[in-house]
């Protein structure tokens, strides 16, 4: 492998690893504030792209609104959701789990006689390329970075400096005693479950116009978002963009060199080896 | 003591009415009524397959029932399609094709599925149905499947066009191929990769991605580094050629693209960007000039399902195939209605086709016809030649 | 004792049900049936490790690993299949301990992201190892099952063989948990920090539950192999896996019967939607809905599901909610809530 390639490759790692930050991260809300492994990650993602779709490509609107649309949408479905099924399971981590599994087959089996067989897509928004390194790197592409850093940003703000943010992390401490403080549960419960949801569709809003639409679409992201997590360590931001970035990288240069299936491999051989020497993570700490 | 009897009571009344409701009770099938089976995917990321080939089933059965139906010796039959949804997982392809054969009685199907067609392969052959499978696998078609006739042109019939890419095209010299990592993808490659360096070409790369990916820039990366002049998408479907095509631009590939299999190029140019495809080389897929037949076909298909999908036009031919057979053979028994398939010739959709391939296969099981091939023209995929395969 | 023969005899009928079921049902009920039973062992032992308190996703992968290493030992060294079952479960178990060992001390989502990791990363050696599983070409040919050197060559012959598989793991799984190494293990579940203070190896004991239910899930994945003849990497993936725990959670995860229930229930159900001609189409929507609403209204599982319909007539016969809130009249009986037996 010439030097290069290489650095092409690294370029490539940089490219992938913010597309699994951005899923990443209405997963580590949810994951960090109320211990849920949202499997419905990524049919919420695939939900926030179709909005796009109807909305930007079908419909005409501006691709902002249609964006904002998305996380209003999907936020408010997250209301929904911890209203109708979190809160009546009474918070149950497994039947959570199940709940889940089962919203996210029903959303993706819909797809298909909703939203059509055919796979979609939805013109681009930036246009442009740009060359880095001797790569040729989309406008697009590149947008992810400033759009999730916004987004990393607001969330680090919304949970580090807003009252509801220091609700959240006394839940997580310890229920009873934020309860005991005060804190309504079920208001904060609600709001995390929007919030995270939003966020999700956020991503697929983005994602939409770089890649394509069709109802499993959110499989892939959801998986990289729960090895990105992982990696971090529980509810931890910097974890986050760090697992992503590493994640990124080994994706990119080994695939590069290796072939795609040796890559991954690699990747959860790697996750196997850190879990066993780091059980909570690059940055996390005991649940 | 009452709670466990009523765990009992309960467990045996979900158990009768779980099996009541699945239908243990053999209903008997009406005595005109000829049932063809399919086992495709209906649901999940192959639906796009599956359901088409569902469709269009049905279309071909809906019509010749509107016109009275199939007459066998002097009865007048109805044809209807029996279909169950397999997703793609191995465990239930083998349980619906069962569930056709066993249950169902039926005494015809087709499989969509390359990996499901050959996990079944052996059942079909115990059952002695008769199979008329859309499934790209190496071995399916085979003295040892007497009864499995394949639908569909497969690699070696396609890559017969690349007879005519060096005919026409002497430019090209370097080839790349990426495909899925499966049997399809192995077989489709292979059979490809030979038939081109028969003719002279060299094979740069080849590279195989999980179903499911969406980002194909480090595989991309590393094949473009070998400085290929066209790129073989065979077997890959829509969505995965349009991101390929999309991400190979973006990294300066500039030849052009070309899939033997069948795929469909305006979904392609969406995904992709019409200026992206410009050039590209497919097998069966053609927008523009759409032969009389196929206009009709176009009309009735969105008429009925509300939809069109261009892979209905490939996908009906089981049902061609099937109709044409049992009219020859006047008979309802599988292998008369085989023997006659080896031997009868009919319509498709693109004109006159019948059974063949024993010179490659060692047995008349293939689909045979002249196939379309067409280039992208302004995001446009329009038909440039029609080829027979290299054997008949 | 008079209760265990009750029970006994119970269940005896539902055996006899089970194999009557399978003599009239032919060949396609035979398959069902052969492919419920095999869930079912799947099921019932990826309890074990829940019972630890451990989040296991990772079943499928030893379910792979007996199923290639039987199938190719019986393709490829002609070895007699109850051999090759065996040693199948044997390497499952093998490699589970080889898994399981260094991942003791992780906890929680943790120790679950690890299990994925396995599933994935044993899904990829099979598939890339090619000259070994053919990859994915898909491994045919396999032999069909054999007891005593005679071949099974039905379907219902072969279901016969999972009935029997699956009585004789359940009988074991039984006997474990209703042992004290079953209670040990449930202590730990419950508290394991409690567990460890009081000089319980806990980290042996989990290791021995998963090794244990890696061993089960070879011998269905043999089972599995020379059944249905045909396999395919994808098959034993991450899917299957959250479908193996989603059985212990909708059938109930506080009691032996949960995860049998759940099996065969959610192994059924998708027969029912393939028998209607109107729910065909939407197989995967009316199941995932069906699923949905169990959980909702049946948090602790179906096995919970008795115990509420006994509270429902409960209250509707006597009218009262609670005893507190009862006026006891002269002569009127208070019923006590909770019975010792049930």
């Amino acid at each position: 492998m010439t030097f290069a390639l290489l650095i092409q490759s690294m370029v490539i790692g940089l490219s992938l690893g913010s597309t699994y930050i951005l899923m990443a991260l209405g997963l580590t809300l949810m994951f960090g504030m109320m211990h849920i492994i949202n499997f419905a990650h990524g049919a919420v993602y695939m939900l926030g792209a179709f909005v796009i779709y109807y909305v930007f490509a079908q419909w005409g609107a501006a691709y902002w609104i249609a964006f904002f649309l998305a996380m209003l949408l999907l936020g408010a479905f997250g209301f929904v959701i911890e209203r109708c099924i979190y809160r009546p399971i009474k918070g149950g981590v497994e039947p959570t789990l199940v709940a889940l599994i089962a919203l996210t087959t029903f959303l993706q089996a819909m797809g298909y006689p909703v939203f059509g067989t055919l796979d979609k897509h939805v013109p681009t928004v930036f246009h442009g390329m740009y060359s880095i390194l001797g790569v040729g790197i989309s406008a697009e592409r590149l947008m992810i970075i400033p759009v999730a850093g916004v987004l990393v940003l607001g969330l680090y703000l919304f949970i580090n400096k807003t009252k509801m943010g220091a609700a959240m992390r006394a839940i997580e401490q310890d229920k009873e005693a934020a309860a005991l403080q005060g804190v309504n549960v079920h208001v904060v419960n609600a709001l995390a479950f929007g919030v995270g949801f939003a966020l999700a569709a956020a991503s697929g809003a983005l994602m939409a116009p770089i890649f394509k639409l069709d109802p499993m679409m959110g499989e892939q992201p959801l998986l990289k978002a729960f090895i990105i997590i992982i990696l971090g360590g529980l509810g931890s931001i910097p974890g986050a963009i760090l697992g992503g970035l590493i994640l990124g990288q080994i994706d990119s240069i080994v695939a590069t060199v290796m072939g795609l299936e040796p890559a991954f491999l690699l990747s959860f051989v790697f996750i196997i080896l850190l879990l066993l020497f780091k059980p909570t993570g690059l940055f996390g700490h005991e649940v | 003591m009452i709670q466990r009897f009523i765990t009992l009571l309960s467990l045996m009344l979900c158990a009768v009415v779980l099996i009541m409701a699945s239908g243990v009770r053999q209903v008997s099938a009406a005595d005109n009524v000829i049932k063809f089976g399919i086992a495709t995917p209906l649901s999940g990321p192959a639906a796009a397959w599956g359901i088409p080939h569902k469709q269009a089933t049905e279309l071909v059965f809906d019509e010749i029932n509107s016109q009275g139906g199939l007459e066998v010796a002097g009865k007048r039959y109805k044809v209807e399609v029996v279909a169950y949804d397999h997703k793609y997982v191995i465990a239930e392809g083998v349980a619906t094709v069962n569930r056709l054969i066993s249950k169902d009685d039926v005494k015809y199907l087709s499989i969509l599925g390359g990996a499901v067609a050959k996990a079944n392969e052996e059942a079909v052959n115990e059952a002695g149905v008769l199979a008329l499978p859309l499934a790209y696998a190496e071995g399916l078609v085979s003295p040892k499947n007497p009864l499995i006739f394949h639908s569909f042109p497969a690699p070696p019939e396609t890559t017969t066009f690349w007879k005519w890419v060096k005919e026409h095209h002497p430019e090209i010299k370097r080839l790349a191929t990426i495909s899925p990592n499966d049997d399809t993808g192995w077989w489709s490659i292979k059979v490809e990769t030979q038939y081109t360096e028969k003719l002279g070409y060299e094979t740069v790369a080849k590279e195989f991605f999980e179903r499911g990916l969406t980002d194909f820039n480090p595989i991309l990366l590393r094949m473009l580094a070998r400085n290929p002049d066209i790129i073989s998408v065979n077997a890959a479907p829509a969505g995965s050629v349009g991101l390929i095509i999309k991400q190979a631009r973006e990294l300066g590939f500039k030849g052009r693209f070309i899939h033997i299999g069948q795929v469909d190029t305006s979904v392609v140019a969406g995904i992709a960007g019409k200026q992206n495809v410009e050039g590209m080389w497919v097998h069966g897929y053609v927008e523009t000039p759409l032969p009389e037949s196929l206009k009709s076909w176009k009309e009735r298909y969105t008429k009925k399902y509300g939809e069109w999908n261009a892979t209905s036009i490939d996908f009906a031919n089981p049902a061609f195939s099937f109709i044409a057979a049992v009219k020859k053979a006047q008979s309802l028994e599988p292998k008369k209605i085989a023997q006659a398939l080896q031997t009868v010739e009919f319509d498709n959709l693109w004109g006159k086709a019948h059974y063949g391939g024993k010179d490659f296969y060692g047995i008349n099981n293939q689909i045979i016809y002249a196939m379309p091939f067409s280039e992208v023209k302004d995001g446009v995929a329009t038909m440039i030649v029609q080829l027979p395969p290299p054997h008949n | 004792m008079k209760s265990k023969l009750r029970t006994v005899a119970m269940l005896a009928v539902v055996l006899l049900a089970l194999i009557l079921l399978t003599a009239v049902g032919g060949n396609y009920y035979a398959h069902l049936l052969a492919l419920v039973f095999t869930n079912v062992i799947l099921a019932a032992s990826l309890r074990l490790s829940l019972m630890c308190g451990q989040l296991n996703i990772g079943h499928s992968a030893f379910m792979s690993v007996g199923a290639y290493t039987s199938a190719l030992l019986a393709k490829n060294l002609g070895v007699p299949f109850e051999l090759a079952l065996l040693s199948g479960a044997a390497l499952a178990m093998i490699v589970g301990v080889a898994m399981g060992y260094p991942s003791l001390r992780l906890r929680g989502v943790y120790f679950a992201m690890v299990t994925v990791a396995f599933v994935e990363a044993i899904r990829l050696i099979v598939q890339i190892w090619v000259s070994l599983t053919r990859g994915m070409s898909g491994l045919s040919g396999i032999p069909k099952p054999s007891l005593l050197g005679m071949v099974l060559v039905t379907k219902p012959d072969q279901c016969y063989l999972a009935l029997g598989l699956m009585v004789v793991t359940l009988l074991i799984l039984y006997k474990l948990e209703y042992s004290r190494l079953g209670l040990i293990w449930k202590s730990i579940g419950m508290a394991d920090n409690l567990a460890l203070s009081l000089g319980v190896n806990v980290a042996a004991y989990k290791l021995l539950a998963f090794a244990l239910g890696c061993f089960f899930a070879g011998v269905a994945g043999a089972f599995y192999a020379h059944f249905v003849r045909f396999l395919f990497p994808p098959t034993f993936d991450f899917l299957m896996a959250t479908n193996i725990l989603v059985y212990n959670y909708v059938g109930g995860r506080g009691h032996f019967w949960g995860p049998i229930v759940g099996a065969a229930f959610l192994s059924w159900l998708p027969e029912i939607f393939r028998g209607s001609e109107a729910t065909r189409q939407y197989e995967t929507i009316f199941f995932s809905i069906t699923m949905l609403l169990t959980i909702l209204f049946l948090p602790g599982g179906l096995i919970t599901l008795p115990g509420k319909l006994t509270d429902l007539c409960r209250r509707r016969t006597e009218g009262v909610s609670s005893p507190s809130s009862a006026v006891v009249l002269p002569g009127q009986r208070v019923a006590v809530h909770g019975n010792p037996e049930g």
